[in-house]
This record gives structure tokens, C-alpha cells and sequence, in this order.
């Protein structure tokens, strides 16, 4: 079996709720990653390009980043849009995590390069589920490593 | 007012003075023709006055000279002369009686007249007669006195000076008829300058013939003036015959007059008029001199001459030559003035004609100018009423394009903004909808989320928690067993269950709020498959509960494909949803086509809608009779929603336990298939 560098899983959810179920359905799943919890769309661009107040941190190993789309200050758009638009950062696969399932803004962001579109649904039942899938994908999934 | 409506107002206007302006040529036309045609009689009755005179002046000159002369010959002229007037009289009186027929008014004066004139003719012929008699009888003298006491004179005093009033009354009329035609004439001004041309040229060819014949009878008058003092010698006569000289040549220069103008309007023919003229006046001298000579020589002669020197100088050579070429000239004159009325007559015609097709043509080409404008106008509404039916039925990016700067464009363009400011109301609608749907979920995924959390939780304690519980007493147990295995786990389901009812609430809310934003895409649609296709998504659901389907033949219609498929769809789920327990299902679907619409009818003989109940079926969020099974109470709101946007209807016949029939109609336009 091939060694796998553990991927750091990036969470941009402004939600606390939302960040909760998430985190603990993915736990329930087993995932045993480090899960890092951002709550608006700035402070995401910041880490990943590390400036503001993550200037002179750490970049941490490959990422793969859990997107809502309805967050503060910049939408999760935009925050898409920086990512797909670096050449530093645009190979770290996204997960475009959202309350909205209006086939328009799926292809809208398909269109903006995301790789994967899962809708939170309410039915909490399904919701978990597809948390517990997304779990499995990130398992298996291969993530390119990350430039410094 | 823009531009076509200032312009089609001008036209309306152009068209209405032209209308007015042709009534009133029509009428000027007609008037002035019937008053041209009004003369011809007048000139008629002229004519047979001016025969009557000289026939008259005939016939008494043939009595005086049988009184003188008895010769018989003359006798025999008299009686023949006679039966001439008759009929000229007779004619006079046929033509006023004509005239009198066509309505033409002032013709009993003439009538009255002619009355006279025949009446006193009569007396007339009466005392002729008498002096005759008395002559045959060899009574000359006697005869020659009652010549002058009873015929001569009443012929001069009383026959003759009603004939002459006649004939200028008639005159008088005809210039007044020729004088309001030249005032006729000047409202039609393409005629009026000709028109008044041949006008004059017919009064002075009218004026002309008077001449003549004033001219003629003039002579007349004197040749018995003459005859009168040869009869009787009475000197009275002989001052009265010299001064018929200056009556005679002051005739004879009016009739000079009448050429000299003629010759001033340029008429035809004048020359030989003239010449006529100096040849007749160079003859009157001459008989004027033979007159005077023989009344000399009478005079001489004195009152006791005999009655055969009187006789003699009675034979004095009257010259023929004379009356037979005024006859002649008189025809002449006559013929003039037919023909110059004629001519009037004519030019007023063509001239009318002329003026009336001009004005036709006019309202012609005013009529195709309104004709092209209303197609115009027509076009324009016609480009309106689809570009609105299209920003109805749901496209509100169409623009209605119409060309110019006139108050359609102005329309068009008001509806275009119209049409804007409602898309961009209708946009925000639904991104001020969307967005609080959004909003609405997330906190509703919390909530779910988190309930369920905590019954996972708290299965996950129950065990433990329930081991717990064995050190507490038995009522105390029982309290808190209660607690942890009812209660709890109670408030829980209700907690997951609102939520689930919030969540499809607020998905069917979303989902109505988007019917608006897709724009209809009417197609030609194939009914019966659509139906089919939707039977087989609900396949399962009718083999379970044993539903029998029965698809009647369907008209296609044209139609939105999504709208349709979910009306059907949701009709069909509902006749499958709310069967009568213990009742087999038996669904069927049926069409009717009308003129305007295809009807769908869905047949259930399910557990039916009480007749309350029918109005809330449609209702959103509404649901009705017994909620034994799921639903949120949207599916039929959806359906009109979506019906009304396609310009159809649904509604539904039913009784409680009875099965239902939801009718869905859908308008047609043009022919279809079935």
C-alpha cells in the first residue's frame, strides 16, 4: 500500500451549526484528518495565499477545501473564483458544500471550476449520508501537493 | 397630437371640406342648369310672340286693303292668316302648359296673358268680320269707317299692346335667368370664365334677334301708319307717320348697337350681320322716300279725295323684297340664339362634369390616403397586440419594434418599458423569494441536524442511564423511565416532523415562485404520449394498488412541454393518492375539443371532494377530507398556476364518495389534428 500524505481538510462554513454537523458526521465516518474551520470567505483567501493575518504562517500540507457559498464579507464565489484563478491554488480540489440546489448556480459553479457540487440537504438522514460519502471520496482521493 | 394622428385629423378635415365643397358644386351645377334650361322656353315663347305680331300687322293689312279694294284675294289672306295666329297662339299655350307640368313657376301670368290675347283677338276678328260684311254687303264707306273706329283701332289700343308687354316681360326675364346664371357661374370657377363668355354671347345674340324683330315690326307699324293717313287723311296721321321715321331708324340703330357688340365679344359671322344690316337701313331709305313721296302726294289731294285715287296711292309699291329678307334675317337671329344658348348650355355641362370628376378623383385619393393610413394603423396594432400577447405569456424581453415617431412608437415603447420595469420587478421578486428561501434552510438544517443529534445522543446515554435508574426508587424510576423513553423522544418526533413540514413548505413556496421565471415554450404537443409517459413513472404505484387506466384518443394541442407534463403529473398523482378504501381505482382519461379549447378529463371514482371543498382543493397550502396521507396541499394550486399561465383553466366536478373529474382545458388557436 502506497503511503498517503493525510490531507488537511479546510472548512469554510460561517455556520457554527452547520460546522458541527459537519465535522461530526466526517468524525463518524472516520475521518481522522485535521480539520481547519474558517468562518468567512476573507480570512479563507488570507490562509491560502497567507496574507493578512496569516502573513509568515505555516502553509500546511496537501488541503481540500469544504466551500459553503453564503459566507461573510466575500461570498464563496469569489473565494472560488481566487482559487481556480492562482496557479498556486488551483488544483486543490473543492467541495462546493450549500443550502441552494437551483441547477442554474450548479453549473454556475461547475463552471467556475469547482470539482464536486453537494447540496446540504435538510433531511437530515441524507445529509449525513452524503457527508459520510464525501468522507469516503476524501479517503481515496488522490490530492496533488500543495506549492509552497 | 403626434404625427399620424395630426395627420390623419388633417386628412378627416381635407375630406370633409372636400365633401362639402362637392355637395355644394352638385347643387350649384344642377341649379344653374335647370336655370339655363328655363330660358329655352322663355325664347321660345319670344319667338312665337315676335310670328304672332307680324302675322297679325299680316292680316290687318290685308283687311284694310279688301275694305278699299274688295279685291277677294285679300279677303281670302285674311281668313288664311287667321287660322296661322290660331295655331301660333295654340303653341304659346301648349308650352306654358308644359312648363307649368315641370313646376316651373311665374308661367300663369303668361297664361293669364295668352287668355287675354286670344279673348281680345276674337273681338277682333269679330269687328273685321263686321267690316267685311258691311263691304260685301257695298257698303264701302261704311265699311271704311268701322275700319277705323272699331278694328284699327281696338287692333292698335287694345291686341297689339298685349302682345308687346308679353314680349318685354319675356325679355326682362330672360336677362334676370341670364344674370343669376352669370352669378351661378362665378361659384364654379373653372367654368365661370367661359361660362360668362358664351352667357354674354347668348344674351347679345338674344338682344340681337329682339332687334330684328322690333325692327321688323317697326317697319310694320309704319307701313300702317302710312295706310291710315292714305285712308283717311286726317293730319294727325301724317305728323304721326313722319315722325315713325325716328322710332324706325332709332330701331334700326339698337339693332346696329346689338352687332357692334357681338362684334366686341369676338363673335363669328359679324361682318355678314353688318353687311345685312347697311343693306336693309339703305333699303328703308329707300322706301322711307317712296312713303313719303305717295304721303305727299296725298296730301296734296286733301280730304276729298276719292277712293280710287286713294286706292292708287294705297298700291303703293311695298316692298317684298323688304319683309322676305328680314323674314330671312329673323330666322337667322333666331338660329343665333339657339346656338349660342346651346353653346352655354353645353359648357355649363362639361364644365359641371369637369368640376365633379376632379372632386371625385380628389375624394378618391383622400379615401386611399385614410385607406393606406388605417392599414398602417391596423399593422401597428396588429404588431402591439402580439408583442403584448408574447410579453404575456411570460417573455418579458420582448420588445415590441414599431417604426417612426408617432404616438404608436410611443405606445410601443411605453410597453416595451413596461414590460422592462415589470421583468426587473419580477427579478427582484424572485431574487428577493430565492434568497429568502436560502436563508430559510439554513438555520432549518441546524435544526434538523441538531434533533437529531440528540436522539442519537441520547440512544447513544440510554443504556447507561438507564442502569442509572435502578438506584432510584420505584416511583422515581418510573418518573424518569417516562421521561427518558416517552416524553423526550415525543418532543423530539414533533420537533423532526415541524421541521420536515417547514422544509416542504418551503420547497413547494420556491418551486411556485419559479412557474413565472421559465418562458413559455409552446409546442405542438402529442397528448396521449405525454399521458402515457407520466402513467409509466406512476407504474408502480398503480400495480400496487390495483388501479385500472383507461386512455382515451387525445387531441394534440400546442402548449409549454414542462407545464404540461407537470399538470398531468399532478392530476395523476392526486386520482392515484386519493382512492376509496375498499374500492378498486378505476381512472380514466378523456378529451373534448370545442372550437376554442381541448378539454382533459380525469375521471377517478376515488373518495371525491365534498362540494365545500372544491373552491380549497385549488388553494395553496390547503388540503381536503380525511389527511390520511401525505401531501402538502400544492399540487393543485401548481396546476392552475401553470394552467392560467398557458390562457386554459382547471376545475373540478365531484361529491363526497363519488369519484371526481378534474377537467383541465387548454385554448386552441387554428385547426388541429385529433
Amino acid at each position: 500500500m502506497e503511503h498517503q500524505v493525510p490531507v488537511t481538510i479546510l472548512l469554510v462554513e460561517d455556520d457554527p451549526g452547520h460546522a458541527v454537523l459537519i465535522e461530526r458526521n466526517l468524525r463518524r465516518e472516520g475521518i481522522a484528518n485535521n480539520i481547519i474551520k474558517l468562518d468567512d470567505g476573507q480570512k479563507a483567501v488570507d490562509f491560502l495565499f497567507k496574507n493578512g493575518e496569516y502573513s509568515g504562517s505555516d502553509h500546511p500540507a496537501p488541503l481540500i477545501i469544504l466551500l459553503d457559498l453564503n459566507l461573510p464579507v466575500l461570498s464563496g464565489y469569489q473565494v472560488l473564483q481566487a482559487i481556480k484563478s492562482d496557479e498556486r491554488t488551483k488544483a486543490i480540489p473543492v467541495v462546493i458544500l450549500t443550502t441552494t440546489d437551483n441547477p442554474q448556480e450548479i453549473s454556475r459553479c461547475y463552471a467556475l471550476g469547482c470539482n464536486v457540487y453537494i447540496a446540504k440537504p435538510v433531511e437530515y438522514e441524507h445529509f449525513s449520508d452524503a457527508i459520510r460519502k464525501l468522507g469516503l471520496f476524501l479517503s481515496v482521493v488522490r490530492v496533488p501537493e500543495t506549492r509552497s | 397630437m403626434k404625427t399620424k394622428g395630426k395627420l390623419t385629423f388633417i386628412v378627416t378635415i381635407i375630406g370633409a371640406i372636400l365633401f362639402l365643397a362637392a355637395s355644394f358644386l352638385v347643387w350649384n351645377s344642377i341649379a344653374t342648369y335647370r336655370m339655363v334650361n328655363t330660358v329655352t322656353p322663355s325664347l321660345e315663347v319670344l319667338r312665337l310672340l315676335k310670328e304672332t305680331q307680324s302675322r297679325l300687322h299680316n292680316q290687318q293689312y290685308n283687311l284694310v286693303h279688301f275694305i278699299v279694294s274688295g279685291e277677294d284675294d285679300y279677303r281670302k289672306n285674311f281668313i288664311s292668316r287667321r287660322s296661322l295666329i290660331e295655331d301660333k297662339l295654340m303653341e304659346l299655350v301648349r308650352m306654358v302648359w308644359e312648363q307649368q307640368a315641370r313646376g316651373i313657376s311665374g308661367e300663369d301670368k303668361v297664361e293669364e296673358n295668352i287668355n287675354i290675347v286670344m279673348q281680345k283677338y276674337l273681338r277682333y276678328l269679330e269687328k273685321a268680320e263686321a267690316c267685311i260684311q258691311t263691304k260685301r254687303a257695298g257698303r264701302t264707306d261704311e265699311a271704311i269707317r268701322n275700319l277705323d273706329i272699331e278694328a284699327t283701332s281696338y287692333f292698335d289700343a287694345e291686341l297689339l299692346p298685349v302682345l308687346s308687354r308679353m314680349s318685354r316681360d319675356e325679355k326682362l326675364e330672360i336677362h334676370e335667368a341670364y344674370s343669376i346664371i352669370t352669378r351661378r357661374l362665378g361659384a364654379l370657377p373653372w367654368v365661370a370664365g367661359p361660362g360668362m363668355e358664351q352667357v354674354e354671347r347668348a344674351v347679345s345674340a338674344v338682344d340681337y334677334d329682339l332687334a330684328v324683330s322690333n325692327a321688323e315690326l317697326g317697319m310694320y307699324r309704319q307701313v300702317n301708319e302710312l295706310t291710315e293717313f292714305l285712308l283717311y287723311g286726317k293730319t294727325g296721321e301724317w305728323e304721326e307717320f313722319l315722325g315713325y321715321r325716328f322710332e324706325m331708324r332709332r330701331l334700326l340703330d339698337e339693332w346696329h348697337q346689338t352687332i357692334a357688340r357681338q362684334q366686341a365679344l369676338g363673335m363669328e359671322g359679324e361682318d355678314d350681320d353688318e353687311k345685312q344690316f347697311e343693306a336693309i337701313r339703305a333699303r328703308y331709305e329707300n322706301i322711307l322716300l317712296l312713303m313719303e313721296k305717295t304721303a305727299a302726294i296725298r296730301r296734296s289731294q286733301g280730304r276729298s279725295a276719292g277712293l280710287e285715287s286713294v286706292e292708287r296711292t294705297l298700291r303703293f309699291p311695298l316692298d317684298n323684297v323688304f319683309f322676305s329678307t328680314m323674314e330671312v334675317i329673323g330666322k337667322e337671329s333666331r338660329d343665333e340664339v339657339q346656338e349660342a344658348h346651346g353653346a352655354l348650355l353645353r359648357t355649363v355641362v362639361i364644365g359641371s362634369a369637369a368640376g365633379l370628376t376632379g372632386i371625385v378623383l380628389a375624394s378618391v385619393l383622400v379615401l386611399l390616403l385614410v385607406l393606406r393610413m388605417s392599414t398602417t394603423i391596423i399593422s401597428s396594432l396588429t404588431l402591439l397586440k402580439d408583442g403584448t400577447e408574447l410579453i404575456k405569456g411570460g417573455d418579458l424581453e420582448h420588445h415590441i419594434r414599431i417604426a417612426g415617431s408617432d404616438e404608436f412608437s410611443e405606445l410601443a415603447s411605453s410597453f416595451n418599458g413596461m414590460a422592462d420595469s415589470l421583468k426587473e420587478r419580477n427579478d427582484e421578486l424572485r431574487s428577493f423569494i430565492y434568497s429568502i428561501a436560502h436563508d430559510l434552510r439554513a438555520p432549518l438544517v441546524n435544526l434538523k441536524g441538531f434533533s437529531n443529534e440528540l436522539s442519537r445522543d441520547l440512544a447513544g446515554v440510554m443504556p447507561a442511564l438507564l442502569m442509572g435508574l435502578t438506584s432510584l426508587n420505584e416511583v422515581e424510576r418510573k418518573r424518569v423511565a417516562a421521561v427518558l423513553e416517552q416524553a423526550i423522544p415525543e418532543a423530539l418526533g414533533y420537533i423532526d416532523a415541524s421541521t420536515q413540514k417547514l422544509e416542504a413548505l418551503i420547497s413547494a413556496f420556491l418551486q411556485l415562485s419559479r412557474i413565472g421565471s421559465r418562458v413559455l415554450d409552446p409546442e405542438a404537443l402529442d397528448t396521449e404520449g405525454l399521458v402515457q409517459a407520466a402513467l409509466r413513472t406512476f407504474a408502480h404505484t398503480v400495480k400496487e394498488k390495483n388501479i385500472t387506466v383507461t386512455v382515451g384518443p387525445l387531441p394534440s394541442v400546442v402548449a409549454d412541454r414542462m407545464d404540461m407534463e407537470q399538470c398531468i403529473a399532478n392530476i395523476l398523482g392526486n386520482a392515484f393518492k386519493y382512492l376509496e378504501p375498499g374500492r378498486a381505482g378505476v381512472v380514466s382519461i378523456t378529451a373534448e375539443r370545442t372550437k376554442d379549447e381541448a378539454i382533459l378529463y380525469f375521471q377517478d371514482n376515488g373518495r371525491g371532494i365534498a362540494p365545500d371543498d372544491i373552491q380549497k382543493v385549488f388553494e395553496l397550502f390547503r388540503r381536503a377530507g380525511k389527511q390520511d396521507t401525505p401531501g402538502e396541499g400544492v399540487g393543485l394550486a401548481f396546476v392552475k398556476a401553470l394552467a392560467r399561465r398557458q390562457g386554459g383553466n382547471i376545475w373540478c366536478e365531484s361529491a363526497s364518495g363519488n369519484g371526481t373529474k378534474f377537467c383541465l382545458s387548454i385554448p386552441v388557436k387554428g385547426e388541429q389534428s385529433i
